[in-house]
């Protein structure tokens, strides 16, 4: 009972029910390898140990500790610390899974072999790739990778995250806040909007005569008329929104003057954050299984790339829409991808199913929204189910928001254990 | 639904899953057909819940829940109206997968 208990403790709810493997298919001995170590990465190296114990599962992730993208907003906002989102990769080890504390540099996806920064090679039958997301230097005229000291983009959480909050701290009250948005995809839909809020409710609180101006290249956006609600109500006078109609498309950024320029505007900024377009980590253009957007198409079923065989793509790098870059996708993408390897592996035929996805924003401290959705996946192809999902309702009231707000912090709560054990 | 019966559920579910632990730990003791369910549709259906009500800080725990009493919840949030994700999350589920999904859930546990 003790080890039992010991073992529910390690592996986990309904994941760990549901993904035990069953002893008639636990036999194969297969190599595989995980490039990556965030939340599709780290679930999909411990959920492929569960249903496989006799195969060989090897982490390769540089980092120890991993920092959390979600809920990082908050310390943005001074609501939060760096500590409470960073987890540590170390337990995986004990679930019998080799973590490799380095980069993978290449990929030959014919010969099958990961070649490691440290000259040293893997073999593997099949290789998953969570490699999240590259930022796109350049796409904005004068944005690289050290424009982001100046002007940090703050969409990798770590030391951005601290930076851009050191900064907004730093600012004189009566100082502006330029934020620029990308088109489309991009990591967390609603991430800037929830941002946003968060950073307009310290600038109320802290520096009333300050102000938020979010400059965006769409003009429209996830969960829009309840983050508009939101702002109405709240942050009348230190935020304001500019799609891409009203000319919001930052085109142009200069980090040595603080301006950000678009087709038809020059603003100067006294913080200015700056959320540049994104792509698949580099690691999949090496694996060969990026196409011209830049992102990975997959079979919907599988996760198997559709460009080179025997490699599995989940998390953000993925063409997945309309499940959305998140973290909850990527937690559950890495369960589906695993159980359908296991699969394979047995020589059983791949099977089709549903997946969801769940996705809270803070609009204050204390209240929160949230957006689902329902997608099949029959034919490899993600289709979201008619008449489920959306939003949470308009107009709801204070209570429905902060019953959510306290829903997130579980949730959040929820899916780092799922991930990180 | 109140958010007290939502708990409530949770509650439930959540001791369903948490007791459904250590298939691995006595292989012998499991039949192909039951192993085959491991590897089933609604295995894979199932484990869309896990990330929120897995082991731990559930968003609602599962605790003590039987499969009608799963079932039955699931199905009161396909059929009424409620601010929860899962009132917008149930209505992707047939009547017969919520079934399922709930059978599953507590034959775990039994095993």
């Amino acid at each position: 009972m003790i080890a039992n208990l010991t073992r529910r403790s390690v592996l986990g709810g309904i994941a760990s029910s549901a993904l035990v493997a069953p002893a008639a298919f636990a036999q194969s001995s297969a190599s595989i390898v995980v490039v990556g170590g965030g939340f599709g990465g780290a679930t999909a190296a411990r959920a492929i140990k569960r249903l496989l114990p006799s195969a060989n599962v090897t982490l390769v992730e540089p980092n120890e500790v991993y920092t959390s993208c979600p809920f990082s907003n908050l310390v943005v906002s001074g609501d939060r610390t760096m500590e409470e989102q960073s987890f540590s990769l170390a337990p995986i080890a004990n679930e019998g899974v080799t973590h490799l504390r380095t980069r993978a540099s290449d990929v030959d996806a014919v010969s099958k072999v990961v070649t490691l920064e440290t000259g040293d090679t893997l073999t593997f039958d099949r290789l998953i790739l969570s490699p999240g997301i590259d930022l796109r230097w350049g796409a904005v005229s004068g944005y690289g990778s050290e424009a982001a000291d100046r002007m940090p983009h703050a969409w990798k959480a770590g030391p951005q995250t601290d930076l851009l909050r050191r900064q907004i701290e730093a600012m004189e009250d009566g100082g502006t806040v330029v934020m620029s948005v990308p088109a489309a995809p991009y990591r967390c839909p609603p991430g800037p909007y929830e941002r946003a809020s968060l950073i307009a409710h310290y600038l109320k609180i802290r520096k009333p005569r300050s102000k938020l101006i979010v400059l965006d290249a769409k003009n429209s956006f996830s969960k829009m008329p309840l983050f508009q609600e939101a702002w109405a109500e709240h942050y009348p006078n230190h935020l304001e929104w500019r799609g891409a109609m009203d000319d919001g498309r930052v085109i142009r950024v200069d980090p040595a003057l603080m301006e950000m320029e678009t087709d038809f505007d020059l603003l100067r900024a006294d913080v200015a954050n700056v959320i540049p377009p994104q792509k698949a980590a580099s690691i999949a253009d090496r694996a060969g299984v990026t196409d011209p957007t830049g992102w990975c198409p997959i079979d919907a079923i599988t996760f198997e790339s559709t460009l080179q065989p025997g490699i599995h793509v989940i998390g953000d790098a993925a063409i997945a829409a309309p499940m959305p870059k998140s973290a909850f996708s990527a937690n559950l993408q890495a369960k589906i991808c695993a159980l359908q390897i296991a699969r394979l592996l047995n020589d059983l035929p791949s099977q089709p199913t549903r997946l969801v996805n769940t996705c809270y924003s803070y609009t204050t401290p204390g209240e929160a929204i949230s957006i689902v959705g329902a997608y099949t996946n029959e034919g490899g192809v993600f289709q979201s189910i008619a008449g489920a999902g959306g939003i949470s309702p308009l107009g709801a009231g204070d209570r429905v928001r902060q019953t959510e707000a306290r829903q997130a912090v579980d949730w959040f709560a929820a899916i780092t254990k799922e991930s990180f054990g | 639904m109140t958010v007290q019966r939502l708990a409530q559920i949770g509650v439930i579910l959540a001791g369903v899953l948490a007791s459904a632990c250590g298939p691995a730990d006595q292989p012998a003791a499991r039949s192909d057909t039951e192993a085959q369910d491991a590897f089933s549709v609604t295995a894979s259906l199932a484990v869309s819940c896990s990330g929120c009500h897995g082991a731990g800080n559930a968003i609602v725990s599962l605790d003590g829940l039987g499969a009608e009493a799963i079932a039955t919840s699931l199905d009161r949030y396909r059929t009424e109206d409620g601010t929860t994700v899962m009132h917008r999350l149930a209505r992707g589920y047939t009547e017969a997968q919520v079934q399922d999904i709930a059978a599953y859930l507590v034959a775990e546990d039994a095993r």
